[in-house]
C-alpha cells in the first residue's frame, strides 16, 4: 500500500515543487481518508509511547534526582556517558555484544529460512502443523525456565553433555568455566529458542509467493532444489534484508534477559559474554543511578539508528526494492 | 497547635476505646478541620491509607483487613490499601512514583532500594517527633531510644519505621543430620576440625555428594572470618565490593590512612597488628581456597544452593539462623529420613558470650513516609496501634488467631492448617524486637540462639557503625570499581584464588586506573567530617 501511494504522488505532481508537493499531501489524504483513518490509533500510539516518551532522554544529561525531576535536576553534559569509557572494560564488553548480536542475526535468520522453506516443502498436513507448533513452542519460554534446562545439560558432574562425553570414553569438559564455548552455546540456545517463531514471517512470505511461478518452473522440468534456489530465495530476499535492518537497529543492546539468566554471575565466563547490559547491571548494582543508565541507553540506540540507516542506505545500493526508506 | 491537636486526638482515642464497650452507635461525622480532627467520644474521620510494598499479597488479607477494620472501628476509623508491586519493579517503581508526586501514605524502602537517594532529596517525612511520644504509647513501647538513635541516618534525623526482630541473623552451616550419623559421627558437629573430618568423609563415601552447597556469587561468606577482638581505631568498610580499613588515631578524632584491600605492604605496614599485613588481616581467604575442595565444581554458577542441598546433592549448605524452622520442614518433606541441623560457626556466637556480636543496630527493612502524604499522623496513628499490644501486631503478622495460627504462651505460635493462605512479609511492615514469636515445636538449642540473638546484651555498636558513605560525589568510580572488582572478589569468595595477595596487587592496580584514589581521598574526609561532627 505504502509502494502505492508513493508512486501515485510521484506520478500525479511533480515533486520538486515544494506548492505541488503540500497539495499532492493534501489530495492524497481527503483520497484515502479512511485508510488513514484506519491507521489514526496506530500513530497516536506510537506519538504517545514511543515519542513522547523520547523528551525523557534528557536525564542522560542531567544529574536526575525523583524529587527535583526532570525540570530542576542539574545539567551535567556528557558526564554521566564518560564513565564507561573510563573503564578499561568497554572495548572488550563492546565487542563482546556485537559479535554476540552478530552470530545472532545471521544464524537466527539462516535457520529460520531453512525451517520456513522446510516446512513449506512438506507434504503431510498433519506432521507440517505438528512439527511447526513444536518449533515455535520454545519461543514462549522464558529464560529462566530455559537457563534450568542449561544447567542441566553444561553441569560438570552429572550434566548431559558430560555423560555423553564419558559414555564415549573421553574427558569431561568444564562447560561451566571455559568461556571459549559460550558464543556456540548461546547461538545454539538463540536458534532453538527462535528460530521457529521467526520462520512465521519467511512462511507467510513463501505461501504468498504466486503459484503459477512454481508451476510453470515444473513445466520447465525445474527440480526441487532448483525452484527453492531461483524462485523461492530470491523472493525471499526483500524480506530476509527488511528483516535483517530492523534487528541491525538492536545490535549494541545485549540480550539482558537471556545472558544475566542463564550465566547469571558467573565471572569466569565474562570473557566472551560480558555484554553492555549486564556490565551495566553490574556497575550499578549499589548505584542505581538513573542518568547513568539512560546514557548508556540513550548510546546504544544512537548506535543503532547510526546502523539502521547505514544499512539501509547499503540496501538501497545493492537491492532497491528491499530498502526500509 | 500542633500538640493541642496531638493530645485531642490521643483523648478522643482513649474515649473512643472505652466507649465502644458501651456499644453506642455513633453516627455523626466529626467536623474536619484538619487531617486528624476529631472531637473526644467520636471517631475520627474515616480515612483510607495507601501503602506500597513488594511481593505476593495475602491470599486471605482481605480477611485479615476486614477484622482489622471492625477492631477498630471505633478507635482507628482506618482502611487500608496496599499495593503489592512484583519485587523486581519495586525500587523503579518507588522511584517514579515520588518523582510523579503520585499520593502514597506509606512505602517500603531500605538501604537496598531508594533510600539513600530519596532522602536527601527531601521525598521522606521526618519522624523523629512520633517516637519516644507519649502520645503514641504503643511506639514508645516497642522502639527504645536507642533503636531510634541508631536508625537515624543523613542529617540525624529518623525518616523510616524500622522493622527488624534480630539485629543479626547468626550464619550456620546446616548440615544433614542423618548423613552425619550414618558417616559415625555420633555427636553434633562442633568444630570446623570436626567439620572438616566429615567433609572428608563424605568426599570418601558418599560419591556425588558436594560437601558444603554455597551460593555462586557469596561463596564462603563469613566461614573462617577471623574471631578476634575489634580494635575501635582500625574499622573495615566495605564500598562497591572493596574493603578499606580506615585508621583512627586512638583518640578517635583523626583519620590517619585509609587502606584498601590490596595496597602494597608498605601501606598495611602502617596499620597495627593483626592488620599489618594483608595475610594477617585476611586469614580468611588461605582457609577458603584450600575448602574450595569441598565445593562443587560449579559452584561459580550456583543460585541457589538451597535447592541444589534440598534435592539431596550436599551434605550442608551456608545459610542462616532464621530460616532453620522452615528448611527444616522442607527438607524432611523432600527427602524421606532426612533432618537438619546446624553449626554455628563462629566461636563467640557459638558459646553465647554476650556482646559478641558488632552491629550498628540498623534494620535492614523499614517503611517511609513521603512528605506528600496527607495522612502522616493517621499513618503513624495506625502503627502506633499495631505496636500497642500482641494481639494487634500478631493479627498482621500471623493473621486471624484459631484461622491461620495459635498462641503458645506468650511469645511462641503454631501455625494451623489455614496458615497457608497468610504469609504475610513481616520484615517489610511488623517485625519488632520486642514481638518476637518462634515456632513452638523449634528444638531446643535453635531456641536458645534464637533468644540470645533476641537478647540486646548480645550485641555492641562499633566505632563508625553509623558512618555511611555519601556516593554522589564519585558515582563514575564507585561505578567503575565495582564492576570491576566484582568479578575478582566472587572467585575469591568461592575459594578459586590460590595466591590471592598477588592477584589483590594487580587488581589494586587496575583499580587504581579508575578512581580507587579518589574513593579513598573521598571516604578519608566523608569519614573526618563525620568524626568532626561528634559521630562516633
Amino acid at each position: 500500500m505504502r509502494n502505492n501511494t508513493v508512486s501515485l504522488t510521484g506520478q500525479t505532481y511533480p515533486r520538486n515543487k515544494p506548492q505541488g508537493r503540500i497539495r499532492g499531501f493534501l489530495a492524497e489524504l481527503v483520497k484515502n481518508k479512511f485508510l488513514y483513518l484506519l491507521a489514526l490509533p496506530a500513530m497516536i500510539w506510537f506519538f504517545v509511547f514511543a515519542y513522547l516518551p523520547m523528551g525523557g532522554i534528557i536525564i542522560a544529561f542531567q544529574d536526575f534526582k525523583a524529587m527535583k525531576g526532570i525540570a530542576g535536576s542539574e545539567f551535567v553534559g556528557l558526564k554521566n556517558f564518560q564513565f564507561f569509557f573510563q573503564s578499561g572494560d568497554w572495548i572488550k564488553i563492546v565487542t563482546n555484544t556485537v559479535f554476540l548480536n552478530v552470530l545472532f542475526i545471521t544464524f537466527n535468520t539462516l535457520a529460520a529460512v531453512l525451517i520456513a522453506i522446510m516446512i513449506t516443502e512438506l507434504g503431510g498436513k498433519w506432521f507440517k502443523k505438528i512439527a511447526q507448533s513444536v518449533m515455535i513452542f520454545p519461543h514462549f519460554l522464558s529464560w529462566t525456565v530455559v537457563a534450568m534446562f542449561v544447567m542441566a545439560f553444561v553441569a560438570t558432574d552429572g550434566g548431559f553433555v558430560n555423560q555423553i562425553l564419558t559414555m564415549l570414553g573421553l574427558p569431561a569438559v568444564q562447560l561451566l568455566s571455559s568461556p571459549g564455548y559460550w558464543p556456540l552455546i548461546l547461538v545454539l540456545l538463540k536458534i532453538w529458542h527462535g528460530a521457529g517463531f521467526g520462520s512465521i514471517v519467511y512462511m507467510a512470505t513463501i505461501s504468498g509467493i504466486n503459484p503459477d511461478i512454481y508451476e510453470s518452473a515444473s513445466i520447465d522440468g525445474a527440480s526441487r532444489l532448483q525452484k527453492i534456489r531461483y524462485i523461492t530465495l530470491p523472493l525471499l530476499k526483500p524480506t530476509v534484508i527488511l528483516l535483517t535492518i530492523l534487528a541491525v537497529g538492536g545490535i549494541f543492546n545485549g540480550d539482558f534477559g537471556m545472558i544475566y539468566a542463564i550465566i547469571g554471575r558467573n565471572p569466569l565466563l565474562y570473557p566472551t559474554t560480558d555484554v553492555i547490559d549486564t556490565y551495566l547491571f553490574r556497575a550499578m548494582m549499589d548505584l542505581g543511578d538513573m542518568s547513568m543508565s539512560a546514557a548508556i541507553g540513550f548510546m546504544q540506540s544512537l548506535v543503532g539508528f547510526i546502523l539502521v540507516l547505514t544499512v539501509n542506505s547499503i540496501a538501497k545500493k545493492v537491492a532497491p526494492e528491499s530498502a526500509i526508506f | 497547635m500542633k500538640t493541642k491537636q496531638l493530645v485531642l486526638t490521643a483523648l478522643s482515642v482513649t474515649m473512643a476505646a472505652a466507649l465502644t464497650a458501651c456499644g453506642n452507635g455513633n453516627e455523626t461525622v466529626s467536623p474536619a478541620s484538619g487531617n486528624n480532627a476529631a472531637t473526644a467520644g467520636q471517631p475520627p474521620k474515616a480515612v483510607t491509607l495507601k501503602g506500597m510494598l513488594f511481593g505476593d499479597a495475602p491470599k486471605d488479607l482481605p480477611r485479615v483487613l476486614e477484622e482489622f477494620e471492625k477492631q477498630t472501628k471505633d478507635t482507628l476509623n482506618t482502611k487500608l490499601e496496599i499495593q503489592w508491586n512484583p519485587v523486581s519493579d519495586h525500587k523503579q517503581k518507588v522511584k517514579l512514583m515520588m518523582a510523579a508526586g503520585e499520593e502514597v501514605d506509606f512505602v517500603f524502602d531500605a538501604d537496598f532500594q531508594n533510600l539513600r537517594e530519596l532522602i536527601p532529596q527531601g521525598a521522606y517525612a521526618q519522624l523523629d517527633k512520633y517516637f519516644n511520644n507519649d502520645e503514641y504509647p504503643g511506639l514508645k513501647a516497642a522502639f527504645s531510644s536507642e533503636f531510634v538513635d541508631m536508625n537515624k541516618r543523613y542529617d540525624d534525623h529518623l525518616y523510616t519505621i524500622p522493622f527488624t526482630q534480630y539485629f543479626y541473623d547468626i550464619p550456620v552451616v546446616y548440615i544433614r543430620k542423618d548423613l552425619r550419623e550414618k558417616l559415625g559421627f555420633s555427636e553434633p558437629i562442633a568444630s570446623y576440625d570436626e567439620l572438616q573430618q566429615f567433609y572428608d568423609k563424605v568426599l570418601e563415601s558418599e560419591q556425588g555428594v558436594t560437601p558444603l552447597a554455597v551460593k555462586g556469587n557469596g561463596g564462603f561468606q563469613e566461614m573462617f572470618a577471623p574471631d578476634r577482638k575489634e580494635l575501635d581505631h582500625v574499622r573495615p568498610l566495605n564500598l562497591g565490593g572493596i574493603i578499606y580499613y580506615v585508621h583512627l588515631s586512638d583518640d578517635l578524632k583523626q583519620v590517619q590512612d585509609v587502606v584498601a584491600f590490596g595496597d602494597p605492604e608498605t601501606e598495611w605496614a602502617k596499620l597495627p597488628e593483626p592488620f599489618s599485613t594483608m595475610k594477617s588481616a585476611f586469614t580468611q581467604y588461605d582457609e577458603w581456597a584450600e575448602w574450595s575442595k569441598y565445593l562443587e565444581k560449579d559452584v561459580l554458577s550456583q543460585k541457589d544452593q538451597k535447592a541444589y542441598f534440598m534435592s539431596g546433592k550436599a551434605a550442608s549448605y551456608y545459610g542462616t539462623m532464621s530460616s532453620y524452622a522452615a528448611d527444616k520442614k522442607m527438607l524432611q518433606q523432600t527427602l524421606a529420613g532426612a533432618d537438619l541441623e546446624f553449626f554455628v560457626f563462629k566461636e563467640h556466637i557459638r558459646n553465647m558470650e554476650p556482646e559478641a556480636i558488632s552491629t550498628n543496630y540498623k534494620a535492614n527493612n523499614s517503611i517511609a513516609i513521603p512528605v506528600s502524604s496527607k495522612n502522616i499522623d493517621r499513618t503513624m496513628k495506625f502503627f502506633d496501634w499495631m505496636f500497642a499490644s500482641r494481639e494487634n501486631h500478631d493479627l498482621f503478622e500471623y493473621g486471624i488467631p484459631g484461622v491461620h495460627w495459635e498462641a503458645v504462651g506468650d511469645t511462641q505460635f503454631k501455625l494451623l492448617e489455614g496458615s497457608e493462605n497468610y504469609v504475610f512479609p513481616g520484615y517489610e511492615f511488623t517485625w519488632n524486637p520486642t514481638m518476637i514469636r518462634t515456632p513452638a515445636d523449634l528444638d531446643e538449642t535453635a531456641k536458645q540462639y534464637l533468644e540470645y540473638s533476641a537478647k540486646p546484651d548480645t550485641y555492641y555498636a562499633a566505632v563508625l557503625a553509623k558512618f555511611s558513605f555519601d556516593t554522589s560525589t564519585v558515582k563514575g568510580e564507585f561505578a567503575n570499581v565495582q564492576s570491576k572488582a566484582d568479578p575478582f572478589i566472587q572467585t575469591l569468595k568461592a575459594g578459586q584464588v590460590k595466591n590471592w595477595e598477588a592477584e589483590a596487587a594487580a587488581l589494586n592496580k587496575e583499580l587504581k586506573n579508575l578512581g580507587l584514589d579518589t574513593i579513598r581521598g573521598e571516604i578519608k574526609s566523608q569519614v573526618q567530617a563525620y568524626l568532626d561532627a561528634g559521630g562516633q
